[in-house]
């Protein structure tokens, strides 16, 4: 007795101590860094921070070169920009962690569609609305026809209520479509001319697909997962979801709705749990990676692969090369089920409201990516020097020491790549053939590092496809999504691992997420 | 000084006479004052009251935690607690000092000082903020919300004032007669006075000192932040909302109960295939005579127990995909003829939950069977070889002799290794974490991987959630280790802890 | 003792140990061809799919590309840096500790032990713990992954168990000799505890060399992940680096290979350290 009230005692002391230790740690910050937008002058920034994916040149290939070569571009030259890169897969959680504090918060950060959403409606970012239409970009007349589309997406709830843009895109988010093998297509009996330009019907698609898969007996599509990992969500099997619609959605009469919980997604259900089980669609779609699934395709272990398009076609094609397979890809139209691609919604370049001069940064960093010119030279093609120059020289990539290049006095070339001098450095942040802006004069340095078969890939998309729709975010949504969205991905795993029918997933999916489903649609129709 | 009954000359500050031990105070035996004690633990829990809110109504939910200088809170909060441990440490004329401390501060605090109160939040620039009140009286905290003199106040003053008299009243005096000293404390060093001890340990404590630091920082503080399991923390600015999120887990969470009895479940069911094998590993590799041949399966099965769980995920991803890839598939395919001849018609043993959670268990048992036979060769090379040759002689195969001279000699350790590793089940996370993926979630969530992909998963996390769930997680297994801790003093008479 | 065993045996007729020794080649085989499946594809310039057990085209490239590529090089080096750094941390810290814990009249050791232990049966989770790491300013640094586990509470109280074997006798000795504490603990205890030593720091090394979650927890930068992590996503996300003309299969079971040799290598010259820290852990804990 006495030995145990002793270590209670011990435990109690410690507890205590401890205690006392925190009591002085505890200075809760004071929040509300309100933003002091008056109408001024428009400065330049002195320092900010940033924070981005590696879809900017990451620092193992040149990143620190495109820094300082982008700061002597920027400004005066004396915009002092702290980088953050998180590791790729690790972004969101990184900038989720960013934003749990206010000192840690960047200045600039770049998010995708529904961390977008999700940080404007929480009042976190800067409202740039009335920044962009003054911005010299939007007054160029350089944007393209479809920047409108793109920006649209853009216009989020905020805090107030109001839809207003948050966060500026200098590039088309671009999306899936389908590619198919030629040597597959024609080991199952059919001709290119069955698919190419043609509208199928999912009927008809689906019996090329049976063709193929007892031709080659493989598995034809192993997708990366049968969900996407954003919205649109359903873009990595698009002509068996079809209409379907993996999130929440504004019906026809006006009124959001749960796409999950609708017959059209438990129609397209039933038809990938069809096609699993009859071995068309790989059964580890379920564990794959997008980088997986390309793999499983670049070792011919599939021969229809729904991937972005633009620079992925011809990306795809140099890949099946390398491989000595037969690199004849063809992109088919979208099924006529399914009508149209859907482009994604382009992350977006957002300031947070804890910069203190949001004006100062949109002009001098934001509205600086689409110039025209030198700067969108750097954000498109990365640093001179690096990444590419225009002096006289010959270039040769390793591997093919044999065959150098020869580039006369200003003439614009790629360099190889610092992390992969197999290969020619093909673009930095802004891919060229989605950006949203042409060069001045149309004089775009790099036109001719662009292949024809990603430039011709990327109007094919261009031509077939709309901009997905923005799902406004309120706080429940907040709450609940992700507890929803992994419910919907366990149901359509096991419903397309043959676990249960579709009907029978979405009914388990409503007794067990139905009331905070009904929660957000019903924050989202108040 | 001189003892009372041998007359020896006593060492300064000498409790215990060195030659007789005879007790040299002469203060007769004494008792716990229980009254005072239950006086500050009553005052104790009234200053816990305003936890104890089923709400996540902001508005409403006073709290004493989101005052801005909780500082009152705390000393308050100390100061009962040295009452409660001066009691314990039978100085209870001290302790009516330190109530009298905590009556004074809190006297303060409700009539004096008023408070920054955090009250709920509310969306503005800058993300959340929350709304602060000022000027709220510590008579507004404790009546949890409602206008006048809560509960809390009569509960804190009555606990404060019972605290206070119960030191004159000594209750155990009339259940025990007497109560005599432990004579485990009656060593030498009981006759030197506490500071020279100290001088002389002066080094240790320096040696002591990295380690405490490390766990003050690493195992103490996090015990600190169970605090948010009461609180909302989305983002940024926690606020406490009481008990709502165990509320909430225990009535609304649809994967929570799940991932508890998945814990439960693979766990276990692992301990137990795992030992099992480990077993009758051991029990047949004790009758191999060559040494050598031994030696070699011993490092054999010992190895994969150094492979990371990433590694062996890997590993067995690979062996068991569904495709020409997969070796057990194409095994099963080309060999045995099954599935059409086609491997990629299949099992998908990592996919599919009929046979993930037995994949899991196959998996551990490939991984650890043999590491797990260290213990139980140990034993088994302890057992007397005279036992062996006494029942040859009564002709016992060897068969018999397994059945009745090595396993019974195994018992002891079969039950210690079960103790061991039953402490440990609520701790289940990398295992599974690497092995699982959506497909399989229903039968391989547990409580680690939920709070994981709850936290880290996209989406606003609210740490306040998750911490609650790891709380229960930590209670759940402190308990598992307490009880461990019992049956192992009662089976092999030591403790784990 | 087994010798005698052997002797008895010869009399009777042999079933039971060749059916034994069969079993046990099985069980050995079962470890043994997963292993050695990677083993041969990581050899094999065309990671032959399916069941194959040799190489088809021998090459070393991939280990080539495991040792000269940064992207995979660098990991590897953050994690013997890890180990090295993180074990010599965790076996002073346990060492220190455990001395202290067996001074049983020195005041405040129990509840110094106390403490300790009570660590082993409560503990803050894993969300408090990671806003701890935020509050210290330690996420996506080393510090996040190397402090919590040098601080072992299991392993100090293992080498407890190895001192507490120490003779009495031999600290009266010194004590006698005029022996300060430091001296017995420099002078008696650390070179009578050379096995303990090496066996806990095994356990320490083996613990930090294997860790992934700690660094999928704290570490988000690219640049300071380990090799388990990397080898995470080579394998199942396939986040391959460009490796020239390298089948990227053959890298990866390289990569596999390269992150168990060290144990692979070490281990059967050791086993008898690891084999005594288990022992000693579980008779008294």
């Amino acid at each position: 007795m006495k030995k145990t009230v002793k270590k209670l005692a011990a435990v109690g002391l410690t507890l205590t101590s401890v205690m006392s230790l925190a009591a002085c740690g505890n200075n809760s910050t004071d929040s509300a860094a309100s933003g002091t937008t008056a109408a001024k002058e428009v400065t330049q920034p002195k320092s900010f921070t940033v924070m981005v994916d590696n879809t900017v040149v990451t620092e193992t290939n040149g990143g620190k070169e495109f820094y300082a070569y982008l700061k002597t571009l920027l400004g005066d030259g004396t915009i002092d920009i702290k980088w953050i890169r998180p590791d790729h897969s690790g972004y969101y959680d990184a900038v989720g962690n960013a934003f749990n504090a206010t000192d840690s918060m960047p200045d600039v950060v770049l998010l995708s569609a529904d961390y977008y959403a999700l940080y404007a409606s929480s009042g976190y970012l800067w409202d740039m609305t009335d920044a962009w239409n003054a911005s010299e970009t939007k007054n160029s007349g350089r944007l393209i026809k479809t920047a409108d589309n793109v920006l649209n997406a853009l216009q989020v709830t905020g805090l107030d209520g109001q839809k207003r843009m948050y966060g500026f895109s200098p590039y088309r988010g671009n999306g899936c479509c389908t590619y198919v093998k030629k040597t597959w297509l024609e080991a199952a009996g059919h001709q290119v001319s069955d698919v190419q330009g043609k509208t199928l019907t999912f009927d008809e698609y689906y019996k090329i697909l049976k063709d193929m898969q007892q031709a080659k007996n493989s598995v034809v599509i192993s997708s990366a997962g049968y969900i996407g990992p954003e919205a649109p969500y359903t873009n990595y099997l698009p002509e068996f979801y079809q209409k379907a619609q993996y999130s929440f959605y504004k019906a026809a009469d006006g009124k959001y709705v749960d796409g999950f919980a609708q017959k059209e997604m438990q129609d397209a259900l039933t038809r990938i749990q069809t096609a699993v089980k009859d071995g068309v669609i790989d059964k580890e779609s379920v564990n794959n990676s997008t980088a997986n699934a390309r793999d499983k395709f670049y070792a011919d272990n599939s021969g229809v692969f729904t991937y972005w398009a633009g620079t992925w076609a011809d990306t795809l094609k140099t890949q099946l090369e390398t491989k000595g397979l037969d690199s004849e890809l063809i992109a088919i139209n979208p099924i006529k089920e399914l009508g149209t691609y859907v482009e994604r919604i382009a992350p977006a370049w957002c300031i947070t409201t804890h910069a203190e001069n949001p004006e100062g940064i949109f002009k001098y960093f934001i509205d600086t990516m689409l110039d025209g010119g030198d700067v969108q030279t750097a954000w498109e093609y990365g640093a001179k020097g690096t990444h590419w120059d225009t002096k006289a020289e010959s270039v040769t990539v390793k591997g093919k020491e044999d065959k150098p290049t020869e580039y006369k006095e200003g003439e614009f070339h790629m360099l190889p790549s610092p992390e992969k001098p197999t290969g020619l450095m093909k673009k930095n942040h802004i891919d060229p053939i989605l950006a949203l802006a042409t060069f001045k004069n149309g004089t775009d340095p790099g036109a001719k590092a662009i292949t024809d078969v990603a430039k011709t890939n990327g109007e094919f998309f261009a031509n077939n496809s709309t901009v997905a729709v923005a799902v406004p975010y309120t706080e429940e949504m907040a709450d609940n999504i992700s507890d929803i969205n992994k419910q919907r991905n366990i149901i359509v795993s096991k419903v397309a691992n043959g676990e249960m029918s579709a009907a029978d997933g979405i009914k388990e999916y409503q007794s067990k997420v139905g009331n905070k489903v009904d929660e957000v649609l019903k924050s989202l129709n108040k | 000084m001189q003892c009372k009954s041998c007359n020896t000359e006593l060492p300064k500050h000498a409790k215990v006479c060195p030659k007789c031990g005879a007790k040299v105070s002469d203060k007769g035996p004494q008792n716990l004052k229980v009254i005072a004690i239950a006086g500050a633990v009553i005052a104790f829990i009234g200053g816990l009251l305003p936890f104890v809110q089923n709400t996540g109504d902001v508005e409403k939910a006073y709290s004493f935690m989101n005052i801005q200088m909780p500082v009152f809170w705390y000393l308050y909060m100390i100061a009962l607690v040295a009452t409660i441990l001066l009691c314990v440490a039978k100085k209870e004329k001290l302790s009516i000092i330190t109530t009298a401390i905590a009556g004074v501060i809190f006297a303060v605090a409700f009539f004096v000082s008023p408070f920054a109160e955090y009250a709920g939040r509310q969306q503005g620039k800058g993300g959340t903020v929350i709304n602060k009140y000022n000027n709220v009286m510590l008579s507004d905290l404790l009546s949890n919300g409602e206008n006048g003199i809560g509960m809390g106040t009569f509960v804190v003053i009555i606990g404060l004032i019972v605290a206070i008299i119960g030191v004159f009243f000594d209750l155990l005096k009339y259940f025990k007669k007497e109560i005599n000293v432990d004579a485990k404390y009656m060593t030498n060093s009981i006759n030197k006075s506490v500071w020279s001890m100290v001088y002389y340990y002066r080094w240790f404590y320096v040696m002591f000192l990295p380690a405490l630091i490390f766990v003050l920082l690493f195992n103490y503080w996090p015990m600190l932040g169970l605090r948010y399991a009461f609180t909302s923390y989305k983002i940024t600015n926690p606020y406490y909302i009481g008990i709502t999120h165990f509320h909430e887990m225990a009535t609304a969470d649809i994967y929570f109960w799940t991932a508890f009895k998945n814990t439960l479940y693979l766990s276990i069911i692992k301990l137990i295939l795992n030992t099992g094998a480990a077993v009758i590993i051991s029990l047949l590799l004790h009758e191999i005579s060559n040494i050598i041949f031994k030696k070699t399966v011993q490092t054999i099965i010992y190895l994969p127990h150094f492979m990371s769980w990433v590694v062996t995920a890997s590993l067995f991803r690979l062996i068991l995909a569904p495709s020409s890839s997969g070796m057990v598939n194409t095994f099963l395919a080309e060999v045995l003829g099954m599935f059409g001849g086609n491997p990629s018609n299949g099992i998908f043993f990592l996919g599919d939950p009929r046979y993930w959670v037995g994949s899991y268990f196959v998996i551990n048992v490939w991984k650890d069977t043999g590491w797990g036979t260290i213990l139980f060769l140990a034993t088994l090379s302890g057992i007397s070889p005279e036992l062996y040759e006494a029942a040859e002689i009564d002709g016992a195969n060897r068969f018999n002799k397994m059945r009745y001279i090595t396993l019974p000699a195994l018992t002891n350790t079969i039950i210690t290794v079960f103790i061991l590793n039953l402490a440990k089940v609520m701790n289940l996370f990398e295992s599974v974490f690497v092995l699982m993926n959506d497909a399989v979630y229903d039968v391989s969530n547990v409580l680690q991987t939920f709070v994981y992909y709850k936290t880290f998963g996209g989406g606003r996390p609210d740490y306040g959630y998750t911490t609650a769930v790891g709380l229960f997680r930590s209670v759940v297994s402190g308990v598992l280790v307490i009880i461990c801790n019992y049956a192992s003093k009662k089976v092999r008479g030591r403790g784990i802890v | 003792m087994s010798e005698i065993v052997v002797k008895k045996k010869k009399k009777k007729v042999k079933v039971f140990p060749i059916v034994n020794a069969i079993v046990f080649i099985l069980i050995s085989l079962i470890i043994l061809v997963p292993m050695w499946k990677v083993i041969v594809d990581s050899f094999d310039a065309r990671a032959g799919y399916g069941m194959l057990f040799w190489p088809q085209v021998f090459s070393i490239n991939g280990y080539k590309e495991v040792v000269t590529n940064a992207v995979l090089y660098k990991p590897f080096l953050i994690s013997v840096f890890v180990t090295a750094v993180g074990s010599l941390l965790g076996l002073t810290l346990a060492t220190l500790g455990a001395y202290v814990l067996i001074q049983y009249e020195m005041p405040g050791r129990n509840f110094f032990a106390n403490m300790l232990l009570f660590t082993m049966i409560f503990n803050g989770g894993m969300i408090p713990t990671y806003l701890v790491m935020k509050n210290l300013h330690l996420l996506n640094t080393l510090g996040a992954v190397i402090f919590p586990l040098a601080i072992n509470v299991y392993n100090l109280v293992l080498m407890r168990n190895f001192f507490e074997g120490i003779p009495g006798s031999l600290f009266e000795a010194a004590q006698i000799d005029g022996c300060s504490p430091m001296g017995i603990f420099f002078k008696i205890v650390l070179p009578l505890s050379k096995a303990a030593i090496a066996s806990i720091g095994l356990m320490f090394m083996v613990t930090f060399w294997n860790d992934y979650t700690n660094f999928k927890i704290y570490i988000n930068d690219n640049s300071l992940f380990n090799f388990q992590i990397k080898l995470r996503s080579l394998v199942m996300d396939n986040d391959m680096p460009d490796v020239g003309g390298v089948d990227p299969n053959t890298v990866k079971n390289a990569a596999t290979i390269v992150a168990i040799l060290p144990f692979m290598i070490m281990y059967p010259f050791l086993q008898d350290y690891f084999v005594q820290g288990v022992n000693v852990g579980a008779v008294k804990e």
